[in-house]
């Protein structure tokens, strides 16, 4: 059986979700929520990517957004690190302090923070983008690169030119095509 | 995470262990140290306490509705065998310590206003700086008696200053609008954006140069004094007031504290204990508060305030 090549399994830049770095966190994940959730009979099949690009307007990728990083900015007390939690307990503080814990933002409703993080800006919150792949890069060493470098995502380039992006789970589905095929 | 907040509790711990070693070394008296006078308690007594007392003390501040620091000084200069200029070091580290946690968050989410907080911690740290150095050049008597005074006066704020959310500003007043001190912030649970301007802003000002004296001579923090004058005096609304009054504390105590540090003032025997005991305290208090928060305990807290007072006060006329 062939070796297919990363090409062969890569997911093509103009078909992965794609944002820009001025948008707000708001329109990140709209956009995601609905090319990760593709739609049988009403139901999400949560088949998609996990993950959007931010791309600038010449498509240079310019960093990643991925579940965790978007949760830790809707919901930075609980999901982010030590210095979320500490930052969450001094604003409450001071609330709590100047005898004004009502107006606390930090305690108010989920739904009210959920939206007033979302207007954060793409460009404040992306991930840096850690490792890529030439197209001629065999599938052993793009794997080996999403190990070394634990993501889950490796933009393809040719050249100096991003053409797609390969996932764990394209590199999973190849990996088990030998497997099946054989 | 939650190994995490271990890790950090025991780091603390052990680094109060690592500052209180040498004195381990001179309180049990190595084998060239002379024999102490008199038996006094063993070297880990008074940070064991300070932390308990300052984690019951965090607990109460949050509940209380008051900053940690005006509970700290008169509560820990009026019961413990610490002079009054440690304990004043202390205080505005355990201010401070708040001040800086609050900060980025307030301002991440615009309500500490930069355009009002600078021109006011101009003022306010460099009286600050000023108050720091009178406190220290003062016999201790007289800053003992007017630290005593000034709890008092505390007390009758907290019982009598009313707050208001959003105070009618019918007009701002020249000052403001040259130094652009008027803002926008969005009320987080219902999306109103709310504008907002402040009026009576030289009179705020000068009040700013007393706080600022009180605030490095006693440090006690600010907050209660930050927040009524922002608040009632120059109209900023309630939410902006208490931020500002926040952030603003960092920059003014930090001004101090240098002037204490400076002098020798901070011992970190005391402030290590203290700052772990109130930071674990008010994120205790916090979990509390978000479920119930007993009125009592704000009467316990104004009662606590007036007993500290009036003993500090008595103790600097030597009664």
């Amino acid at each position: 059986m062939k070796e297919r090549k990363i090409t062969d399994i890569m997911i093509p830049l103009n078909r992965y979700p794609a944002v820009n770095p001025e948008a707000t966190l708001e329109t990140a994940v709209g956009i995601l929520r609905h090319a990760h959730c593709e739609l049988e009979q009403g139901i999400c099949t949560e088949a998609g990517p996990n993950t959007i690009l931010v791309v600038d307007k010449d498509n240079h990728l310019l960093g990643i957004l991925d579940f965790k990083a978007i949760l830790k900015v809707l919901i930075p007390e609980v999901a982010g690190g030590l210095s979320e939690k500490l930052r969450s307990l001094g604003v409450s503080l001071a609330f709590a302090e100047g005898d004004a814990h009502t107006l606390d933002e930090a305690r108010a409703s989920f739904v009210a923070r959920v939206k007033k993080n979302a207007e954060a800006k793409v460009r404040d919150i992306m991930l840096k983008v850690r490792g890529s792949v030439q197209a001629d890069t065999s599938l052993v060493d793009a794997i080996k690169l999403l190990f070394k470098n634990k993501i889950t995502v490796l933009p393809v380039y040719e050249g100096d030119e991003i053409i797609g992006i390969v996932r764990d789970t394209d590199l999973f589905l190849a990996v088990a095509d030998i497997l099946l095929e054989s | 995470m939650k190994t995490r907040w271990q890790l950090v509790i025991f780091l603390g711990l052990g680094l109060c262990w690592i500052i209180a070693a040498p004195a381990l070394g001179l309180a049990t008296g190595g084998p060239s140290a002379p024999a102490p006078e008199t038996e006094g308690p063993p070297w880990w007594f008074w940070p064991l306490i300070l932390f308990a007392v300052t984690f019951i003390m965090g607990i109460l501040a949050v509940l209380g509705g008051v900053g940690g620091g005006v509970l700290f000084v008169p509560i820990i200069s009026g019961f413990f065998p610490f002079h009054l200029d440690f304990v004043r070091g202390c205080g505005l580290l355990v201010a401070l310590s708040g001040a800086l946690a609050a900060g980025p968050g307030l301002l991440k989410m615009n309500l500490a206003s930069l355009r009002l907080a600078i021109p006011v911690a101009l003022i306010a740290s460099t009286c600050a700086i000023i108050g720091a150095m009178l406190g220290l050049a003062l016999p201790t008597n007289i800053v003992q008696i007017a630290l005593g005074l000034t709890i008092m006066g505390i007390c009758v704020l907290m019982l009598t200053a009313r707050k208001s959310e959003l105070p009618d500003v019918q007009k701002p007043d020249r000052l403001s609008s040259t130094l652009r001190i008027y803002g926008v912030y969005q009320e987080g649970s219902t999306g109103q954006i709310v504008d907002w301007k402040i009026h009576r802003t030289p009179l705020g000002l000068c009040l700013f140069v007393l706080i600022g004296i009180m605030a490095g001579m006693f440090g006690l923090g600010a907050g209660w004094a930050n927040v009524p004058v922002l608040n009632l005096v120059m109209g900023a609304p309630l939410k902006i007031s208490v931020a500002t009054s926040k952030f603003l504390l960092s920059i003014t105590d930090t001004s101090a504290a240098w002037i204490y540090l400076n002098q020798g003032c901070v011992i970190p025997m005391m402030v290590v204990p203290s700052l772990v005991g109130i930071m674990l305290g008010s994120f205790v208090g916090v979990r509390v508060l978000a479920v119930t928060k007993p009125a009592v305990v704000r009467w316990i807290v104004i009662g606590m305030l007036a007993f500290a007072g009036v003993k500090a006060f008595l103790k600097g006329l030597g009664i």
